[in-house]
């Protein structure tokens, strides 16, 4: 069997910047691995701008962050294969994959997953009423634009205000659809709040919160859609009903990490997340198996996702050459307003040095600050511009020493 | 010419009748208001096949039932259709259900369903762990599951492979009973049928010529969760029987999720296959009460089918009134699906018996055995993908479906997203067709020579695309 140093699955904003970590790590060979007909990942329908602001300091479309790790990669020699689907990773870290040329087993010293996210589906969410064609997710829609050419609908009502509906709502309206509402369950969005005013206020696209769909209608195509609006415990209240006439209802209700391939693996999963238990190499509870980018956990910046990444690539690599490092003795917990936190799991020696954070609170705090205690002991305090679900918060924690770590939202006195 | 048998509907029903006319010398045809096959009930039902201890001693339900169980394994394999035995519980939580339990392995027995028996709460424990606390359950191991729409598809697949014309999109105006056939008005199209065979569904009145019975649709919702869920159930388990019906059940389907419903409600709207708000709870509380902590968390679809439910309580399978021509399928709610087979050997008779000459045809083929790359070995796989290159390239990743298997499934005759979809489960997984749309789209529309924005989800306008951008 055929072995290189460090397997990288997927090759999107994630996937790339491990691959090139680890080859910069000292990783000889490095492989990727790619499902799609090339690499770049859901960059590739992105034609929007907003990408590279923290990794390149430019602002660049999604294609052109995209090319700058394709440029990047083949300078660095690292090769890729795509077309390419692997079924599954063994324990022993062979990888079995498959493609046109057949079915194959490749072994690795260390693997890193980088698989993404899928979006919710409509029966995830459970609307009632019929199943007509005209009911997308936003990333599908996207997809169908930018990628084939194709108007997917042209009175379009939107359900969810994550960053890929708002995204939508603009390209829509810039090609001609009409988009009557963008819908939102919560009392707030979970998109960046840049994406709410150059997508949706600048073109005079109303936002209802506290809305959602209640009804589909139409029997081969969507004909309209029945939206109500819902009380605190997010329930719809009955008399508010309006129809919507359109033909087309795009969902942008959530991002699930894909992580079928670590079935298999018997790892410690985070129920919070969606994703693995990573330590702060971003190494999973199987010794050698890394994970990253949206598969992780959801990002907000394919930035991030890539910075993120370069710590597991770095890290697989060193596990190729020199194995095993420390175990990590520390938990990270979320704790109050905290929905979830990477990494779950800290070595301390790491900690010492100092090792990234990334966590998401659950509302919108106004007047609030981030706090990392050990016990009652304060490590930290983080100070965010803005303390909303739909924004990642990003700090480095460091400290001498430490028997817990807990990470809560403290309003400011 | 004048078509010895035309079958209407190409549901399950009618797709199994004209398979087994198929095999004789006749000119058959099948007419099909939808764009494929199996796209009316046979598309949206439990995928149950009934021991036979429901329906009541002496009925036809009761002996199509038994009769169409025993042909169910044989059926498939040579249809190539996923079936499975994996037995049926019915559970009893009180003395109350228990009693009624004892009543059902009675009828059950009257009805020869084989190795019915009681199981114990200790048994019923072991064979499936996560189910709550019941008080006893009865026991049937001759209960299976088949995949509903990949039967009805096979079968009408099969008659045409045979020289059976089928008619998609055809919706039957009127039948018109002349001297030497009946005129079967399809507006443009015209046809004349010796015998015609109304296997209609839930409008199986409106063309049956007889007033002493009138179809109720009822509609039933269903959840279906997660192939993570697999192995929740094993079995198929039922709740003691009501009057309302069999209730709601938990079924693993033969493709490793596990299906959760029927809903009960009468609707007098025969295209109602809406899911409610209602419904869709209702069918959460009632699993509950079998495994406590079930969610909604891994639903990944939800949808509704509408059962052929009649005024006899009964299956009405007879000629139409002062008819010679005319024979009723209708009124075949469940267990349809599992006595179809047996429902076509009856019409087979009923047509020998009125004249037809059944002789078989020498050269009376099956479809060619679908391809399942997953199913094969390591070695069986990579030297197909090397032979068969579009086999190696996964399009849709959810269920793992190659490109192969996609071309394959439009060679059979799949022209919309459903038709692949029930075919070869393209689109059927967690995503729900989110990333494999584009793909299956242009497909569709590269072999079918047709354009884009004219593929649609399940014929008529349902279309997806809406034009081109600017």
């Amino acid at each position: 069997m055929e072995k290189v140093d460090v397997l990288v699955i997927g090759a999107g904003p994630a996937g790339a910047a491990a691959a090139l970590a680890a080859k910069k790590a000292g990783a000889k060979s490095v492989l990727m691995i790619e499902r799609n007909s090339s690499g770049g990942g859901i960059l590739n329908q992105c034609i929007h701008n907003g990408f590279g602001l923290q990794l390149f300091g430019a602002e660049l479309t999604g294609p052109e962050y995209a090319q700058r790790y394709a440029d990047m990669l083949k300078a660095e020699d690292i090769s890729l294969l795509c077309n390419t689907t692997v079924l599954e990773i063994g324990k022993d870290k062979t990888v079995l994959y498959q493609n046109t040329d057949g079915l194959f087993r490749m072994a690795a010293g260390a693997v890193v997953v980088a698989t993404g996210c899928r979006e919710r589906p409509r029966g995830a969410i459970r609307i009632p009423g019929t199943r007509p064609a005209g009911i997308y997710s936003a990333g599908t829609a996207q997809r169908l634009m930018n990628i084939e050419g194709y108007l997917p609908g042209r009175e379009v009502v939107i359900l969810g205000s994550g960053d890929i509906g708002l995204i939508m709502a603009r390209r829509l309206t810039l090609e001609g659809a009409k988009v009557l509402a963008v819908c939102e369950l919560m009392p707030y969005s979970s998109g960046l709040q840049r994406n709410i005013v150059q997508c949706l206020e600048d073109f005079n696209i109303p936002l209802y919160f506290n809305t959602t769909v209640t009804q589909i209608h139409g029997r081969e195509r969507v004909e309209g859609v029945t939206v109500s609006q819902v009380d605190a415990t997010l329930k719809p209240v009955s008399g508010t009903e309006r129809f919507i006439p359109c033909d087309t209802l795009l969902l942008s209700v959530g991002l699930i990490p894909e992580n079928e391939l670590l079935d298999n693996l018997q790892l410690e999963r985070d129920n919070t997340t969606g994703g693995a238990v990573v330590n702060e190499r971003m190494e999973t509870t199987r010794e050698g198996i890394f994970a990253c980018g949206n598969c992780l956990h959801v990002h907000d910046l394919a930035d991030y996702a890539s910075l993120e990444a370069q710590i597991a690539g770095e890290n697989a690599a060193y596990f190729a050459l020199k194995g095993a490092s420390d175990q990590p003795q520390i938990a990270f917990r979320a704790g109050y307003g905290v929905t979830a936190l990477v990494p779950q799991r800290v070595t301390a020696s790491a900690l010492t040095q100092g090792i990234s954070v990334m966590l998401r609170v659950k509302t919108p705090f106004s007047h609030a600050h981030i706090e990392i205690k050990d016990g009652e002991k304060l490590l930290k305090t983080v100070r965010a511009q803005r303390l909303t679900p739909g924004e990642m918060v990003r700090f480095t924690l460091k400290a001498d020493h430490a028997e817990t770590l807990l990470a809560e939202v403290i309003p400011d006195a | 010419m004048i078509y010895d048998v035309v079958i209407l509907g190409a549901g399950v029903v009618g797709g199994m009748a004209a398979y087994q006319l198929s095999q004789y010398k006749l000119t058959l045809a099948v007419v099909e208001a939808k764009a494929e096959a199996g796209m009316g009930a046979s598309c949206a039902n439990s995928g149950i096949v009934h021991a036979g201890y429901d329906a009541e001693e002496g009925t036809k339900k009761a002996k199509l039932n038994v009769q169409g169980n025993a042909m169910m394994s044989d059926l498939c394999k040579t249809l190539d259709v996923p079936f499975r035995r994996n037995g049926s519980m019915v559970v009893a939580f009180n003395e109350d259900e228990m009693a009624v339990l004892l009543k059902l392995l009675a009828r059950g027995k009257a009805n020869s369903v084989p190795d019915l028996t009681m199981l114990t709460p200790e048994q019923v424990h072991q064979k499936e762990p996560y189910l709550n606390k019941v008080c006893g359950a009865l026991y049937a191991p001759s209960a299976g599951i088949v995949s509903p729409f990949e039967l009805a598809i096979a079968a009408v697949e099969t008659a045409q492979l045979n020289g059976t014309d089928v008619f998609f999109n055809t919706t039957v105006r009127s039948l018109t009973e002349q001297e030497d056939y009946v005129l079967v008005d399809c507006g443009e199209k015209q046809l004349k049928a010796r015998f015609v065979l109304n296997c209609t569904g839930v409008w199986s009145d409106t063309l049956a010529g007889d007033e002493t019975f009138v179809i109720h649709p009822r509609k039933g919702e269903y959840l279906l969760l997660d192939k993570k869920c697999s192995g929740l159930v094993q079995h198929t388990i039922f709740p003691t029987p009501s009057a309302a019906g069999k209730g709601v059940l938990i079924v693993p389907t033969v493709h490793g999720n596990i299906l959760l419903g029927p809903t009960a409600d009468d609707t007098e709207d025969r295209k109602d296959t809406g899911t409610t708000a209602a419904g869709m709870e209702s069918i959460l509380i009632k699993c509950q009460k079998y495994i406590s902590d079930l969610s909604t968390k891994n639903v990944i679809t939800s949808f509704a089918g509408l059962r052929a439910s009649s005024t006899s309580k009964d299956f009405i399978i007879k000629f139409a009134p002062n008819s010679r021509r005319r024979i009723n399928a209708a009124g075949i709610e469940s267990p349809g699906l599992t006595a179809s087979p047996a429902i076509a050997l009856l019409l087979e008779k009923m047509l020998a018996d009125a004249g037809v000459v059944l002789e078989k045809k020498h050269n009376f083929q099956q479809r060619p055995r679908v391809v399942k790359p997953a199913e094969m070995s390591f070695d069986e796989k990579n030297e197909w993908i090397k032979q068969n290159p579009a086999y190696g390239r996964i399009v849709c990743r959810c269920e793992q479906i190659s490109e192969g298997e996609i071309l394959d499934a439009i060679a059979r005759g799949a022209v919309t997203v459903d038709g692949i979809k029930r075919r070869v489960r393209a689109g059927m997984g967690r995503c729900q067709g989110s990333f494999c749309l584009p793909t299956v789209l242009k497909m569709l529309a590269e072999e079918g020579k047709i354009d884009c924005t004219e593929v649609t989800k399940c014929g008529g306008g349902s279309v997806y695309i809406k034009g081109t951008n600017r």
